[in-house]
């Protein structure tokens, strides 16, 4: 009987614990993995309310202080230091022969440290009308096809631009200046289109994005997967993409009004929390806020550290 | 023969309580509350079902990244938690479903009702309530993110519907939403080569109602996604803060999210499906195919992926939309490497972050073996042309436009692919005929 017993005692404790262990890896306790995050009933019904209320109000209307007269912002991106030499991209078999080595110029930075592809763009909502907010001048290119020097286009099995801005107005060619085909997948967020055209060497498609974007978009090649690139769609024309010697201009911007910039670059983070002058700081969005007086001429020579890059 | 349970019933019946028996009780009692407890601690209990964020999405986001390990979440979990609320507030419960006003114009409450719920016989207009959770949530989730109990187990995996991006539809531009018709074709007929069955065993009214609660999952999804980035573009404190409903800020987000649903909902009332011309009056005699053969290696580009055998075998260096969503974003570029094994660590560190917040284990893509006729989208004519000519998306297929393929080429080109499966693989030496055509 005492035998019988202990036989007992342990079948019930390897019981109980092989049910534990069942239990735990049922119920999910068997790895790492995180915490869902839900919503809290009596939040959401506060929240509820609210909606009910602005749904049947519609939209409110942002409201902003008038500016008064134009100004210019330009400026030069410049890394402080040495920027290592980035490995070629790897290739596929697709094309290897025509397409031969392909560099990774994500961060194209010239001897004298100058920083090409970077974004600089007006952030924040404005009237869309001329007058006040936009400039005249540039109502000619409002619907303006990019063409030549300003298509976007694509050579030796890369695009030729990292970041490529425009008004959601314009219509950009899309070039393929190789003689091998590609695919040119340019995936819009809500409200800009989107379109993926097989595109034979040496032909073009026409793109017309239709609406604005808050942030850049990817671009890709699935024929030559190493392929990518970004595009923006803006409302106004109030931007600008550093060249190779990393100069941008931006006439005719809004004066005696606080304008929100973004700046961006296709390596994250880049523009998070950086001091761009005695004055000027970014936020961790890779904002800033600038008031320009009427007329002015405002030069922003920003200096990168390499870090950023390395 | 005595049998084993008669001695334990004997040797009970005989036992007196002494202090080995006392010590057995003991422990037989700390054991079924130690089992209890675990069970109620492990949930087995009963909880409503609820709804999760999208943790992979979040992560991509907010905090992912192999070029900076170290970067700290910009939401805090207050902020994350009232996206989460955001959503509910919109949205409602698995159990208790809502819909923001944006949406009715193109989906009916009482149909997404009937699809909602835990399971039963008891549906007011007759029939079976809970349709989802008892013919979907296996494979598809509560979440509708393609990432139930079942799914890993599935290749290709189930559809994550929460980007709002359909496969196979009859729409023609890359990110346009299927029509009612295409999402209520896939139930009724499956897909053929992938674990999605056929549901023809359903009445309509049953078809409809999963048809109204998979769009409403898809929009449910897609607007937290655009919450999480205006909640990331905010900067005037907690986002959509309920305590605070006369701020300016609470205004300024609150129109902005009702712009958003109205952009959400007008891509599913604009979803038309796409014209089909008539094919040409030779289509799919030997000129026809022969003409698609050629198209297929040169303007269509088709060979680049599906291979000049057109087995499927030419590039297999690509990711869905899906996959893409979460790697492309956070700097995991380099496809070949992922495939290869030869990821770095911080690429590999970062998948398994992923993979802790839902992920499924990343796959490459496929592109079709068209000698097997077996076609997803549908193998009726009308269904090819559409591939051919619109892409599959948000797949890598290009679409063909007037500076690809014609319509009378894309016909062809469907010709050659119909031929496919009863073409012999070892006559043609395609490769050399293939090099030999070339101009």
């Amino acid at each position: 009987m005492p035998r019988l017993d202990e036989f007992r005692k342990r079948w019930i404790a390897f019981a109980a614990l092989a049910g534990s262990i069942a239990c735990c890896l049922l119920s999910g306790c068997g790895g790492a993995e995180a915490t869902p995050i839900t919503a809290d009933a009596n939040q959401a019904d506060l929240l509820t309310t609210q909606f009910e209320k602005a749904s049947g109000a519609g939209a409110v209307a942002v409201e902003l202080p008038e500016p008064s007269g134009f100004a210019t912002v330009k400026g030069r991106f410049v890394v402080d230091g040495t920027v290592s030499t980035a490995d070629p991209l790897t290739t596929t078999g697709n094309d290897k022969a025509y397409c031969g080595v392909v560099p990774d110029d994500m961060v194209e930075v010239d001897a004298d440290g100058n920083l090409r592809s970077v974004l600089i763009f007006l952030s924040m909502k404005i009237p869309n009308t001329y007058g006040a907010w936009i400039h005249e001048s540039y109502q000619a290119t409002e619907t303006a096809v990019l063409d030549g020097p300003n298509a976007f286009d694509q050579q030796k099995c890369r695009f030729k631009r990292r970041i490529f801005a425009m008004r959601a107005t314009q219509t950009v060619k899309i070039l393929n200046s190789d003689t091998v085909g590609h695919n040119t997948n340019i995936s819009g967020p809500l409200g800009v289109s989107s379109i993926n055209p097989t595109l034979p060497g040496g032909s073009s498609a026409d793109y017309s994005p239709g609406g604005a974007s808050s942030a850049p978009f990817r671009i890709a090649c699935s024929v030559h997967p190493w392929m990518g690139s970004n595009m923006i769609s803006l409302d106004h024309p109030y931007f600008a993409v550093t060249g190779p010697t990393g100069e941008f201009e931006i006439a005719n911007v809004p004066a005696e009004v606080e304008l929100t910039f973004t700046l961006w670059h296709e390596k994250k983070d880049v523009f998070k929390n950086v001091t761009l002058t005695s004055d000027l700081q970014t936020d961790r969005r890779g904002r800033f806020k600038i008031t320009l007086a009427q007329d002015e001429v405002r030069e922003l020579p920003v200096k990168l550290p390499a870090a950023k890059f390395n | 023969m005595r049998r084993p349970v008669n001695r334990m019933n004997s040797a009970c019946r005989h036992r007196s309580w002494n202090r080995s028996s006392l010590s057995a009780a003991r422990s037989r009692c700390c054991a079924l509350g130690a089992a209890w407890a675990v069970l109620v601690l492990s949930g087995c209990g009963a909880s409503p079902a609820q709804f999760s964020l999208n943790l992979v999405h979040l992560h991509a986001k907010d905090g992912g990244s192999v070029d900076n390990a170290t970067t700290d979440p910009e939401l805090d979990p207050a902020e994350r938690k009232n996206i989460a609320n955001a959503i509910d507030a919109l949205f409602g419960t698995p159990d208790a479903p809502r819909l923001p006003q944006a949406a009715e114009g193109f989906l009916e409450l009482s149909k997404i009702q009937r699809a909602a719920g835990p399971t039963g016989r008891d549906h007011p207009q007759g029939g079976e309530r809970g349709l989802y959770r008892k013919h979907c949530v296996h494979c598809h989730g509560i979440n509708g993110d393609g990432a139930g109990p079942t799914a890993a187990f599935l290749n290709p995996y189930p559809r994550d519907y929460r980007m709002g991006l359909f496969k196979f539809k009859s729409t023609a531009g890359p990110k346009d939403k299927p029509t009612h018709d295409d999402l209520k074709r896939i139930l009724f007929n499956g897909i053929p080569g992938t674990a999605m069955p056929s549901f023809k065993v359903l009445d309509d009214g049953e078809l409809e109602a999963l048809v109204h609660y998979v769009k409403y999952l898809a929009m449910r999804g897609q607007t937290e996604r655009e919450l999480v980035a205006s909640a990331l573009l905010a900067d005037n404190g907690l986002f959509l803060d309920p305590q605070k409903p006369d701020s300016q800020a609470f205004r300024d987000n609150m129109s902005e999210l009702l712009e958003k649903l109205g952009g959400i909902a007008k891509t599913w009332t604009d979803a038309q499906s796409s014209e089909v011309p008539s094919p040409p009056a030779d289509w799919e005699g030997t000129v026809s195919i022969e003409r698609g053969r050629k198209l297929f290696m040169t303007k269509g580009l088709c060979h680049q992926c599906h291979g000049v055998s057109a087995l499927g075998d030419a590039n297999r260096d690509l990711f869905d939309s899906w996959t893409e969503d979460f790697m492309l974003t956070t700097g995991i570029k380099n496809y070949l490497k992922i495939r290869n094994g030869n990821a770095t660590a911080a690429e590999v560190n970062l998948l398994d972050e992923f993979y802790a917040r839902g992920a499924l284990p990343v796959r490459p893509l496929t592109p079709r073996n068209l000698r097997r006729g077996v076609y997803r989208g549908g193998r009726r004519p009308v269904d090819l042309f559409r591939r051919v000519r619109n892409g599959i998306h948000p797949m890598p297929n290009a679409q063909n436009n007037e500076k690809g393929l014609l319509n009378d080429e894309v016909w062809h080109v469907v010709a050659y692919v119909r031929s496919l499966p009863f073409e012999s693989i070892t006559e043609p030496t395609e490769e050399i005929r293939f090099q030999r055509d070339l101009p």
